[in-house]
Protein backbone atom coordinates (compact mmCIF):
# COMPACT_ATOMS: atom_id res chain seq x y z
CA UNK A 1 0.00 0.00 0.00
CA UNK A 2 0.89 3.39 -0.34
CA UNK A 3 -0.18 7.20 0.57
CA UNK A 4 0.36 10.41 -1.64
CA UNK A 5 -0.28 13.71 -0.95
CA UNK A 6 -3.02 14.77 -2.92
CA UNK A 7 -2.42 17.96 -4.49
CA UNK A 8 -5.70 19.12 -5.34
CA UNK A 9 -6.84 18.69 -1.66
CA UNK A 10 -4.13 21.32 -0.10
CA UNK A 11 -5.19 24.49 0.49
CA UNK A 12 -4.96 26.81 3.02
CA UNK A 13 -7.41 26.60 5.58
CA UNK A 14 -8.11 28.98 9.06
CA UNK A 15 -4.27 29.85 8.93
CA UNK A 16 -3.24 26.19 8.91
CA UNK A 17 -1.77 24.46 5.63
CA UNK A 18 -4.32 21.55 4.82
CA UNK A 19 -2.68 18.63 3.66
CA UNK A 20 -4.83 15.56 1.88
CA UNK A 21 -3.25 12.22 2.22
CA UNK A 22 -4.92 9.36 -0.68
CA UNK A 23 -4.53 6.11 0.62
CA UNK A 24 -4.32 3.19 -1.96
CA UNK A 25 -4.11 -0.50 -1.66
CA UNK A 26 -1.57 -3.05 -3.82
CA UNK A 27 -2.87 -6.33 -5.14
CA UNK A 28 -2.07 -8.57 -2.02
CA UNK A 29 -3.55 -5.85 0.33
CA UNK A 30 -7.26 -6.42 2.06
CA UNK A 31 -10.34 -5.35 -0.01
CA UNK A 32 -8.47 -4.39 -3.52
CA UNK A 33 -10.65 -5.08 -5.49
CA UNK A 34 -13.49 -2.87 -3.72
CA UNK A 35 -11.38 0.53 -5.25
CA UNK A 36 -9.71 -1.30 -8.49
CA UNK A 37 -12.10 -0.46 -10.44
CA UNK A 38 -12.96 -0.65 -14.64
CA UNK A 39 -14.27 2.99 -15.84
CA UNK A 40 -15.10 4.01 -19.55
CA UNK A 41 -12.98 6.17 -21.06
CA UNK A 42 -14.78 8.99 -21.80
CA UNK A 43 -14.26 10.41 -25.70
CA UNK A 44 -13.28 14.28 -25.91
CA UNK A 45 -16.62 15.28 -27.66
CA UNK A 46 -18.81 13.36 -25.06
CA UNK A 47 -22.18 11.75 -25.05
CA UNK A 48 -23.47 12.98 -28.69
CA UNK A 49 -27.17 12.03 -28.36
CA UNK A 50 -30.06 14.20 -27.14
CA UNK A 51 -29.78 15.54 -23.67
CA UNK A 52 -32.16 17.29 -21.14
CA UNK A 53 -31.49 20.80 -19.97
CA UNK A 54 -28.68 19.72 -16.81
CA UNK A 55 -26.99 17.90 -20.23
CA UNK A 56 -28.20 14.27 -19.08
CA UNK A 57 -29.49 11.81 -21.97
CA UNK A 58 -33.03 11.77 -22.40
CA UNK A 59 -32.92 7.89 -23.13
CA UNK A 60 -31.11 6.31 -20.98
CA UNK A 61 -31.28 3.21 -22.59
CA UNK A 62 -29.05 4.28 -25.35
CA UNK A 63 -26.88 6.53 -23.13
CA UNK A 64 -26.36 2.92 -21.26
CA UNK A 65 -25.55 0.89 -24.71
CA UNK A 66 -23.08 4.02 -25.53
CA UNK A 67 -21.12 3.67 -22.10
CA UNK A 68 -20.89 0.50 -22.62
CA UNK A 69 -19.93 0.09 -25.98
CA UNK A 70 -17.04 2.69 -24.29
CA UNK A 71 -13.43 0.72 -24.35
CA UNK A 72 -12.68 0.73 -20.43
CA UNK A 73 -9.31 1.18 -17.94
CA UNK A 74 -8.38 -0.08 -14.83
CA UNK A 75 -8.73 2.51 -12.16
CA UNK A 76 -7.12 2.08 -9.18
CA UNK A 77 -9.43 4.51 -6.53
CA UNK A 78 -7.70 5.51 -2.82
CA UNK A 79 -9.20 3.17 -0.11
CA UNK A 80 -9.66 5.98 2.45
CA UNK A 81 -8.07 10.03 2.04
CA UNK A 82 -7.51 11.63 5.41
CA UNK A 83 -6.67 15.42 6.05
CA UNK A 84 -4.20 17.05 8.49
CA UNK A 85 -3.34 20.82 9.65
CA UNK A 86 0.20 21.88 9.83
CA UNK A 87 2.33 24.63 10.41
CA UNK A 88 3.47 26.18 7.45
CA UNK A 89 7.05 25.51 8.39
CA UNK A 90 6.59 21.89 8.64
CA UNK A 91 9.29 19.66 6.94
CA UNK A 92 8.56 17.66 3.74
CA UNK A 93 10.06 14.67 6.20
CA UNK A 94 7.51 15.52 8.40
CA UNK A 95 4.73 15.37 6.56
CA UNK A 96 5.25 12.11 5.30
CA UNK A 97 6.31 10.23 8.69
CA UNK A 98 2.57 11.45 9.39
CA UNK A 99 1.42 10.56 6.64
CA UNK A 100 2.69 6.92 6.90
CA UNK A 101 1.11 6.44 10.56
CA UNK A 102 -2.10 7.38 8.77
CA UNK A 103 -1.96 4.81 6.79
CA UNK A 104 -1.40 2.29 9.21
CA UNK A 105 -4.18 3.50 11.45
CA UNK A 106 -6.25 3.49 8.49
CA UNK A 107 -5.41 0.61 7.21
CA UNK A 108 -6.01 -1.48 10.74
CA UNK A 109 -9.54 -0.38 10.68
CA UNK A 110 -10.13 -0.98 6.76
CA UNK A 111 -8.83 -4.43 6.85
CA UNK A 112 -11.33 -4.90 10.29
CA UNK A 113 -14.39 -3.77 7.94
CA UNK A 114 -14.77 -0.35 10.03
CA UNK A 115 -14.77 3.14 8.84
CA UNK A 116 -11.47 4.27 8.50
CA UNK A 117 -11.83 7.11 10.65
CA UNK A 118 -8.47 8.38 11.75
CA UNK A 119 -8.45 11.25 14.34
CA UNK A 120 -5.98 14.02 14.33
CA UNK A 121 -4.03 15.37 17.59
CA UNK A 122 -5.56 18.68 18.86
CA UNK A 123 -3.32 21.88 17.55
CA UNK A 124 -3.57 25.60 18.76
CA UNK A 125 -5.49 27.69 16.88
CA UNK A 126 -3.94 30.39 15.23
CA UNK A 127 -3.42 34.14 15.29
CA UNK A 128 -4.02 34.92 11.38
CA UNK A 129 -2.64 37.72 9.51
CA UNK A 130 -0.96 38.59 6.29
CA UNK A 131 2.25 36.86 6.75
CA UNK A 132 0.63 33.56 7.66
CA UNK A 133 -1.58 33.10 5.20
CA UNK A 134 1.72 33.85 2.45
CA UNK A 135 3.86 31.46 4.04
CA UNK A 136 0.61 28.47 4.47
CA UNK A 137 0.11 29.41 0.33
CA UNK A 138 3.80 28.93 -0.17
CA UNK A 139 3.91 25.63 1.49
CA UNK A 140 0.52 24.42 -0.37
CA UNK A 141 2.29 25.55 -3.27
CA UNK A 142 5.56 23.77 -2.43
CA UNK A 143 2.91 20.11 -2.12
CA UNK A 144 1.51 20.74 -5.26
CA UNK A 145 4.96 21.34 -6.86
CA UNK A 146 6.18 18.07 -5.25
CA UNK A 147 3.57 15.64 -4.98
CA UNK A 148 5.10 13.45 -2.15
CA UNK A 149 4.49 9.81 -1.74
CA UNK A 150 5.32 6.88 0.55
CA UNK A 151 5.26 3.39 -0.28
CA UNK A 152 5.07 0.79 3.03
CA UNK B 1 -23.14 10.89 23.06
CA UNK B 2 -24.76 9.49 19.91
CA UNK B 3 -22.90 10.82 16.77
CA UNK B 4 -24.33 13.17 14.09
CA UNK B 5 -25.69 12.36 11.01
CA UNK B 6 -26.62 13.96 8.07
CA UNK B 7 -27.42 13.38 4.12
CA UNK B 8 -28.79 10.20 2.67
CA UNK B 9 -26.32 8.35 2.64
CA UNK B 10 -23.28 7.16 -0.96
CA UNK B 11 -24.13 4.24 -2.45
CA UNK B 12 -24.05 2.70 -6.18
CA UNK B 13 -27.85 4.07 -6.92
CA UNK B 14 -29.67 2.92 -9.93
CA UNK B 15 -28.69 5.97 -11.87
CA UNK B 16 -26.51 9.26 -12.63
CA UNK B 17 -27.37 13.03 -12.45
CA UNK B 18 -24.34 15.45 -14.44
CA UNK B 19 -24.50 17.75 -11.70
CA UNK B 20 -21.16 19.90 -13.31
CA UNK B 21 -20.70 23.09 -12.06
CA UNK B 22 -24.23 23.21 -9.61
CA UNK B 23 -24.19 23.42 -6.03
CA UNK B 24 -26.89 20.68 -4.83
CA UNK B 25 -28.56 20.63 -1.48
CA UNK B 26 -30.43 17.07 -0.80
CA UNK B 27 -32.71 17.92 1.85
CA UNK B 28 -32.85 13.85 3.04
CA UNK B 29 -31.45 13.47 6.55
CA UNK B 30 -30.77 16.57 8.22
CA UNK B 31 -28.18 16.77 11.00
CA UNK B 32 -29.83 15.49 13.96
CA UNK B 33 -27.35 17.36 16.61
CA UNK B 34 -25.44 20.41 16.18
CA UNK B 35 -21.94 19.93 16.52
CA UNK B 36 -19.09 19.15 14.25
CA UNK B 37 -18.91 16.95 10.92
CA UNK B 38 -15.05 15.18 10.98
CA UNK B 39 -15.94 12.67 8.24
CA UNK B 40 -17.72 12.48 4.15
CA UNK B 41 -18.96 9.85 2.09
CA UNK B 42 -19.18 10.39 -1.83
CA UNK B 43 -19.82 8.16 -4.81
CA UNK B 44 -19.41 9.67 -8.22
CA UNK B 45 -20.65 7.96 -11.15
CA UNK B 46 -17.47 6.30 -13.49
CA UNK B 47 -19.84 7.80 -16.45
CA UNK B 48 -18.72 11.61 -16.00
CA UNK B 49 -15.15 10.98 -15.09
CA UNK B 50 -13.57 12.36 -11.78
CA UNK B 51 -14.87 15.02 -10.08
CA UNK B 52 -12.79 18.40 -10.27
CA UNK B 53 -13.03 20.56 -7.75
CA UNK B 54 -15.33 19.14 -5.11
CA UNK B 55 -16.86 21.09 -1.68
CA UNK B 56 -18.74 19.92 0.48
CA UNK B 57 -20.72 21.45 3.32
CA UNK B 58 -23.72 22.23 5.48
CA UNK B 59 -26.65 24.59 4.58
CA UNK B 60 -29.51 25.94 6.57
CA UNK B 61 -32.64 27.72 5.28
CA UNK B 62 -36.21 26.96 3.72
CA UNK B 63 -38.25 27.32 0.93
CA UNK B 64 -35.85 28.07 -2.17
CA UNK B 65 -33.50 30.44 0.45
CA UNK B 66 -30.42 28.26 1.70
CA UNK B 67 -27.09 29.53 3.03
CA UNK B 68 -24.01 27.54 4.11
CA UNK B 69 -23.08 27.71 7.34
CA UNK B 70 -19.25 26.38 6.37
CA UNK B 71 -17.62 24.16 3.79
CA UNK B 72 -14.48 22.13 3.08
CA UNK B 73 -12.34 21.57 0.08
CA UNK B 74 -11.97 18.36 -0.79
CA UNK B 75 -10.34 18.92 -4.56
CA UNK B 76 -10.24 16.03 -7.02
CA UNK B 77 -12.89 13.28 -5.52
CA UNK B 78 -12.30 9.77 -8.09
CA UNK B 79 -15.63 8.10 -9.39
CA UNK B 80 -16.54 4.52 -9.38
CA UNK B 81 -16.35 3.27 -6.06
CA UNK B 82 -17.83 5.08 -2.61
CA UNK B 83 -15.14 7.45 -1.34
CA UNK B 84 -14.21 8.17 2.16
CA UNK B 85 -12.86 11.16 3.88
CA UNK B 86 -11.99 12.29 7.45
CA UNK B 87 -9.72 14.64 9.29
CA UNK B 88 -12.38 17.59 8.93
CA UNK B 89 -13.58 20.10 10.91
CA UNK B 90 -17.02 21.17 9.50
CA UNK B 91 -19.68 23.20 11.69
CA UNK B 92 -22.94 21.74 11.98
CA UNK B 93 -26.36 22.66 13.61
CA UNK B 94 -29.19 20.18 13.74
CA UNK B 95 -31.88 20.84 11.10
CA UNK B 96 -28.81 21.75 8.64
CA UNK B 97 -28.57 20.04 5.50
CA UNK B 98 -25.55 18.61 3.19
CA UNK B 99 -24.58 19.73 -0.13
CA UNK B 100 -22.00 19.83 -2.79
CA UNK B 101 -20.56 21.48 -5.29
CA UNK B 102 -18.05 19.93 -8.02
CA UNK B 103 -17.03 21.75 -11.11
CA UNK B 104 -17.50 18.72 -13.48
CA UNK B 105 -18.63 14.71 -12.68
CA UNK B 106 -21.80 12.54 -12.63
CA UNK B 107 -23.02 11.36 -9.24
CA UNK B 108 -25.13 8.00 -8.25
CA UNK B 109 -28.53 9.40 -7.99
CA UNK B 110 -32.04 8.50 -7.84
CA UNK B 111 -35.38 9.97 -9.28
CA UNK B 112 -37.26 8.72 -6.69
CA UNK B 113 -36.99 8.02 -2.90
CA UNK B 114 -35.36 11.38 -1.51
CA UNK B 115 -36.81 14.30 0.30
CA UNK B 116 -36.10 16.37 -2.42
CA UNK B 117 -32.65 18.67 -3.75
CA UNK B 118 -32.65 21.87 -4.75
CA UNK B 119 -29.45 22.92 -6.93
CA UNK B 120 -27.85 26.44 -7.64
CA UNK B 121 -26.24 26.83 -10.91
CA UNK B 122 -22.21 27.69 -9.60
CA UNK B 123 -20.22 27.71 -6.16
CA UNK B 124 -22.66 28.59 -3.86
CA UNK B 125 -20.06 28.10 -0.93
CA UNK B 126 -19.23 31.14 0.99
CA UNK B 127 -21.42 32.83 -1.22
CA UNK B 128 -23.65 33.81 1.84
CA UNK B 129 -27.60 33.07 1.07
CA UNK B 130 -29.08 32.10 -2.74
CA UNK B 131 -31.82 31.20 -4.79
CA UNK B 132 -31.98 27.70 -5.79
CA UNK B 133 -34.54 25.76 -8.13
CA UNK B 134 -36.72 22.57 -6.42
CA UNK B 135 -35.63 18.96 -7.99
CA UNK B 136 -38.47 16.81 -6.34
CA UNK B 137 -37.59 13.05 -5.16
CA UNK B 138 -34.05 13.07 -6.40
CA UNK B 139 -31.70 11.99 -3.73
CA UNK B 140 -27.70 11.70 -4.58
CA UNK B 141 -25.35 9.59 -2.57
CA UNK B 142 -23.26 11.92 0.32
CA UNK B 143 -23.01 11.74 3.46
CA UNK B 144 -21.50 13.20 6.63
CA UNK B 145 -20.83 12.33 10.35
CA UNK B 146 -19.70 13.97 13.63
CA UNK B 147 -19.23 14.92 16.81
CA UNK B 148 -21.62 16.51 19.48
CA UNK B 149 -20.32 20.19 20.42
CA UNK B 150 -20.57 21.34 23.28
CA UNK B 151 -23.11 23.49 23.80
CA UNK B 152 -22.81 25.13 27.71
CA UNK B 153 -18.49 25.09 27.91
CA UNK B 154 -16.47 26.99 25.83
CA UNK B 155 -13.37 26.38 27.71
CA UNK B 156 -11.72 23.74 29.84
CA UNK B 157 -8.72 25.03 31.70
CA UNK B 158 -8.11 27.66 29.20
CA UNK B 159 -8.30 25.37 26.02
CA UNK B 160 -11.42 25.66 23.43
CA UNK B 161 -13.74 23.17 24.01
CA UNK B 162 -13.97 22.01 20.45
CA UNK B 163 -10.49 21.88 20.10
CA UNK B 164 -10.29 19.08 23.04
CA UNK B 165 -10.04 15.36 21.62
CA UNK B 166 -9.68 14.22 25.39
CA UNK B 167 -10.41 15.68 29.21
CA UNK B 168 -9.03 13.79 32.24
CA UNK B 169 -8.27 10.66 29.51
CA UNK B 170 -11.57 10.37 28.50
CA UNK B 171 -12.79 11.03 25.17
CA UNK B 172 -14.96 14.54 24.64
CA UNK B 173 -17.31 12.38 22.83
CA UNK B 174 -18.04 10.33 25.56
CA UNK B 175 -18.42 13.32 27.67
CA UNK B 176 -22.03 14.45 29.21
CA UNK B 177 -20.99 16.26 32.06
CA UNK B 178 -18.54 18.41 33.62
CA UNK B 179 -18.18 19.29 37.29
CA UNK B 180 -21.93 18.86 37.50
CA UNK B 181 -22.58 20.94 34.37
CA UNK B 182 -23.99 19.65 31.32
CA UNK B 183 -21.88 20.25 28.71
Amino acid sequence: MYVRVEPSGCCERKGMVQVRFSMYLEPTDYGYDKHHVQVPVIPEEGYQGKVDAWGNPVNAKHFEKWIDALPKKWQNNPFHNHFIYVEPTISDESILAIAEETLHQAYKKWSADTFPDVKNAPYAKPIIDAARITACEAKVQHLKDTALERKV
Amino acid sequence: MAAIDIGPGASDRGNSWDISGYTIIDKTNPANDAGTLTSFELWYNSGGGNAANVKIGTFSGSGTSYDDRDYETLGTVTAGSKQTFSGKDCDVTSGDFLGIYQSSAWMESEATGGSDCYYYLGDAFGGGAQTYTLVSSWIISIYGTGVPGWLNIGKVSGATATDLAKVNSVAVGDISKLNGVSV
